[in-house]
């Protein structure tokens, strides 16, 4: 069945494999998307572009009819020039997201499958779409557009991105949101490996300047488990630092402070109504779609 | 000085074992694998808080693992500490038992004969001797005696002397057999030496050994003595000391036995039945009352006679030791002690002194009025005691004559040699340097150095104080050595250089007082009132008469004599030489010899032990004399010697003291091949195992699977 074929691109792994990051990115919208029809989230258009919700005082005639045939709600025709979203997706290429566990994509390969997609789906829906890629600074920028060549010019960023060496991800965010002029929607791909008061700072911020915020943690699956049951050398990718330690002795402990952690993270941003979705690098994509698809809704 | 030995050494190449936790502990950590990793920061705080504690535990296990290796290796070793026998108690050992056979161990020890356990722990000690292995048997009772003069490595024949022996009737003097021992042990070219004393410590017995300052005793350095106790606490004891019939009621006018009990226990006895026997017969008992710790007199009266025997017997019931508690007498007509009595006479004859004053002194001590007391005293002019007979005489008493001519030694030295007793006193007038060229070196190794002064200040004296206050001329005197034995102050004294003499009385460390040797006795000061006052002091007619009377011991005259001494009796001379023999209480034939002594025989037998009636019967088989053997009541008080003297004795090298109930094998194992530790080290090695699994079991084990 042609729609379960696309569902298997919603696995990192094996849309990893695949070559070409708009053919990725493609392909896991429209996995996503055949996950749609059988979901409960019967509201969505399937449409991409051009539908929105019906909201009173619409006029009647804009109903399209057929989707609501198909869904049994009304939803209205939109024009290209009603397109109100604009978003900027935020995406840590620190060294850090450079880490992947055995038999896993990196962290930082997720992130760019998932900003691919997030951007593929967003410029089908005519929102204006930007980029910034950051590490310890601003490293790319590309203002949000609506066009659907612009596709084309963020993946081909995205492909191009280098890690970087450290992180600073407070002062970059302060930096991007003294940039957004216009409030919109800003999404934050990182695994947020930073003091979690200056990270909280910068997404505040956008928060101040009235952007929604979506903060999609990406980390790995050893980074939460900590699978390691012998005496390692953990060399760190940004510093350098070595520190030998007993597995063993320190998992448990390791797990509960990854989890603590992780929770405040969700805890903070829910005290600042910013969407927090924690990843790790095998989680289907669909997770992290559906999830933007959610906020862009209460958007509208 | 104790040490540390391995008695199956071989194992201790264990130890090396214990290096084999520290090289998988560093073998493992080399592999330590480097990873890439997203971020340090929790790891680094971990590390920081858990590692460190982690680190110190595992370094602990380490050493617990380590250790336990160690100990489980020394233990296989069989560690042991010797203070004895060296080479881990593989080099032969001369061992000198020393046994108190003196009549204090027949005394009741948990129901049975002290002797018997001391007979069995000696025993013991035997039993854990081997091969290579040489030992003494050293008797003690009032002399020592060795079972055989060389070590025997047959240790049969020394289990069986044992098993053969019995306690005598004779005190004990332990000094002599330490003397023995310690001659015997030098004597020994073994490394090993080691002496086990096993004595009910009886103080008497143990009080010229605690307190002699004679030469002699010096234990080759590194013997190993080991003291077997009996018993834990002074045996409750009484004791008839003497009983004698009373001459002056003899002949028909009815006769007394005049008794004395003695209460060696610390609580007054009263109505202490006494009773008297003439032969098998009872005739009469009277009660005493005898407080605690003293003594006390009774009569008893016999009857006017005829007796059917000549002797008696006085008895008390019997208790834990009774051998004292009865004792012979005779009933015969006893005869005065002839005491001869040499000094120079006067000068001018006539005076009222004409022996001089010393002589006169000792003769009014002895026999106070003539005829009467039991000592007879003849004066004897020293001039001419070359020619004097001597033969009649059991004592001489030299009372500070001048000089002694050659002759005179020579009639001297044939009346010690025959069984005379010789008390020498020195005088004003003394040559000291003929004393110790002429008339001292046949009978005493003593020096005279000179006279001695107190001091210069108006009053100054010396002391008189018992050496050995055990010692029998001191019986009644209740005087502790450093205690006065007299208030008669010495303002002069000869200074003895004692050699091998031992020392009785001393009036300052490095002055003896009164020494003696094999029947000879000095007394280092004069009784002329030159001197000191001793003559006319409290002390000086009863210390005479016993110094007299130990001297006198075979007890002819007066047909008493004590157990291990011998007997002799003074007869006429039968017309026709004659045979005598002497039968014992128990029907056996005792030796004896017949001396010539001018118009008188002497029968002198061998040294009796057995207390009882001896006859003395000739040819025919009639009765030509009796005597009554009784044992030395000096072991009656069966207080013991205190353990820290003994101890101090043998100066703390290697000496151990083992008491009561205590087993003897373990002890002496020990003794001789070192306490074994491999116990003890086996314990804590075990307690390491338990204490390693649960250091491993927590978390911070070395390997994943443990935590």
């Amino acid at each position: 069945m042609p729609g379960l074929e696309t569902r298997r691109y919603l696995d990192p792994n094996i849309i990893s494999r695949l070559r070409k990051l708009d053919l990725k990115a493609k392909l896991v919208v429209e996995g996503f998307m055949t996950g749609l029809h059988r979901s409960p989230y019967h509201g969505f258009s399937v449409e991409f572009a051009e539908h929105r919700p019906y909201l009173p005082g619409d006029p009647i005639r804009n109903i399209d009819w057929k989707v609501y045939g198909k869904s049994d709600r009304f939803y209205v025709k939109q024009y290209e020039d009603e397109t109100n979203l604009r978003a900027h997706i935020l995406l840590d290429a620190s060294r850090s997201m450079t880490y992947g566990g055995p038999g896993a994509i990196s962290k930082l390969e997720y992130a760019k499958h998932l900003a691919a997609a997030l951007a593929y789906l967003m410029l089908h829906q005519q929102d204006a779409v930007g980029l910034m890629v950051f590490a310890d600074t601003i490293r790319r920028y590309v203002p949000p557009r609506a066009a659907g060549r612009h596709l084309r010019v963020l993946l081909r960023e995205l492909e191009q991105i280098e890690p970087g060496t450290s992180t600073d991800v407070g002062a970059c965010l302060h930096q991007m949101a003294d940039r957004i002029r216009r409030r919109g929607l800003v999404i934050v791909i990182s695994d947020l490996l930073d003091d979690p008061e200056r990270v909280m700072g910068g997404l505040k911020h956008f928060r101040y300047k009235k952007n929604e915020v979506i903060v999609f943690q990406i980390l790995d699956e050893d980074e939460r488990a900590f699978p390691f049951q012998d005496e390692i050398g953990f060399v760190d990718l940004e510093t350098g630092e070595e520190v030998i330690t007993q597995s063993w002795v320190v998992a448990g402990e390791y797990r509960k402070a990854v989890s603590e952690w992780s929770e405040t993270y969700r805890r903070l941003c829910g005290e600042h109504q910013i969407e927090f979705l924690s990843l790790t690098n095998k989680t289907p994509f669909d997770r992290a779609l559906l999830r933007f698809l959610e906020k862009r809704g209460r958007l509208h | 000085m104790p040490g540390l030995t391995f008695l199956n050494a071989v194992f201790l190449a264990g130890i090396a074992a214990a290096a084999l936790p520290i090289l998988i502990h560093l073998f493992s950590r080399r592999r330590a694998r480097r990873v890439e990793w997203s971020s340090n920061r929790f790891l680094r705080e971990l590390n920081r808080q858990r590692i460190r504690r982690v680190k110190l535990r595992q370094l602990l296990l380490l050493l617990v693992r380590a250790l336990a290796i160690v100990l489980f290796a020394v233990a296989m070793g069989r560690p042991a500490l010797t203070g004895v026998l060296r080479a881990g108690g593989r080099a032969p050992s001369t061992t000198c038992l020393v046994l108190d056979t003196s009549y204090s161990m027949a005394a009741a020890l948990h129901g049975e004969p002290a002797f018997s356990i001391a007979r069995q722990r000696a025993i013991d000690v035997v039993d854990l001797l081997g091969a290579g292995d040489e030992a003494h048997l050293i008797t003690v009772s009032d002399r020592a005696e060795s079972f055989t003069p060389y070590a025997v490595q047959d240790l049969g024949l020394i289990r069986e002397r044992l098993s053969s022996l019995e306690s005598s009737f004779r005190a004990g003097e332990m000094r002599e057999g330490l003397v023995l021992a310690a001659r015997l042990l030098r004597a020994s070219n073994n490394l090993n030496r080691e002496m086990y004393v096993i004595s009910d410590l009886q103080q008497t017995a143990w009080t010229g050994a605690v307190d002699s300052v004679t030469t002699g005793f010096d234990l080759p350095r590194g013997t190993a003595v080991c003291v077997l106790g009996l018993g834990e606490e002074r045996i409750e004891n009484l004791a008839i000391d003497d009983a004698r019939a009373d001459r002056d009621r003899i002949g028909g006018r009815g006769t007394m036995v005049e008794v004395v009990v003695s209460n060696h226990t610390d609580r007054d006895h009263k109505g202490i039945p006494v009773t008297a026997f003439v032969g098998e017969k009872r005739v009469g008992d009277v009660f005493a009352d005898v407080p605690a710790g003293g003594s006390a007199r009774v009569r008893i009266d016999l009857g006017a006679g005829p007796w059917p025997e000549e002797w008696g017997r006085v008895a008390i019931p019997e208790d834990a030791l009774t051998v004292d508690d009865a004792r012979y007498f005779l009933l015969g007509e006893q005869r005065a002690t002839p005491v001869g009595v040499v000094a120079d006479r006067a000068a001018s004859a006539g005076g009222e002194e004409p022996f001089g004053r010393a002589a006169e002194f000792v003769r009014l001590a002895l026999e106070p009025a003539a005829g009467e007391g039991t000592f007879a005293v003849r004066l004897i002019d020293a001039a001419a005691l070359g020619s004097f007979d001597l033969t009649d005489l059991r004592v001489v008493v030299l009372a500070g004559p001048t000089r002694v001519e050659s002759d005179g030694v020579e009639r001297l030295k044939t009346f010690v040699r025959d069984g005379g007793g010789l008390l020498i006193i020195p005088g004003e007038r003394t040559d000291l340097r003929l004393y110790n060229d002429r008339l001292l070196p046949p009978f005493l190794p003593i020096k005279l150095v000179g006279v001695v002064q107190a001091g210069e200040a108006k009053g100054a004296a010396f002391r008189l104080t018992p050496v050995v206050p055990g010692h029998r001329i001191f019986v009644g005197f209740r005087a502790s050595p450093g205690e006065r034995l007299t208030h008669a102050r010495f303002e002069k004294v000869v200074k003895v250089v004692p050699g091998e003499a031992r020392v009785l009385a001393q009036f300052r460390s490095d002055l003896p007082a009164i020494v003696e040797n094999d029947g000879v006795v000095f007394f280092a000061s004069s009784v002329d009132r030159e001197w000191n006052d001793l003559p006319t002091s409290g002390a000086f007619v009863p210390l005479l008469h016993q110094t007299v009377g130990y001297l006198a011991r075979s007890g002819a005259e007066s047909g008493q004599s004590l157990a291990g001494a011998r007997i002799e009796r003074l007869i006429p001379a039968p017309p026709v030489p004659a045979r005598y023999r002497c039968l014992g209480p128990d029907g056996s034939e005792i030796p004896v010899e017949a001396i010539e002594r001018g118009p008188s025989i002497l029968l002198r037998t061998v040294e009796v032990d057995i207390p009882g009636i001896y006859r003395l019967v000739d040819e025919s088989g009639g009765e030509v004399g009796v005597a009554a053997v009784n044992p030395d009541t000096r072991e009656s008080d069966l207080a013991r010697a205190e353990q820290a003297e003994i101890e101090r004795l043998f100066g703390g090298q290697g000496y151990s003291y083992l008491n009561g109930d205590r087993e003897v094998k373990t002890h002496v194992r020990q003794i001789r091949q070192g306490r074994e530790l491999w116990r003890p080290i086996l314990l804590i090695a075990l307690c390491l195992v338990v204490l390693e699994v649960f250091l491993s079991r927590g978390r911070g084990a070395f390997t994943p699977a443990a935590s």
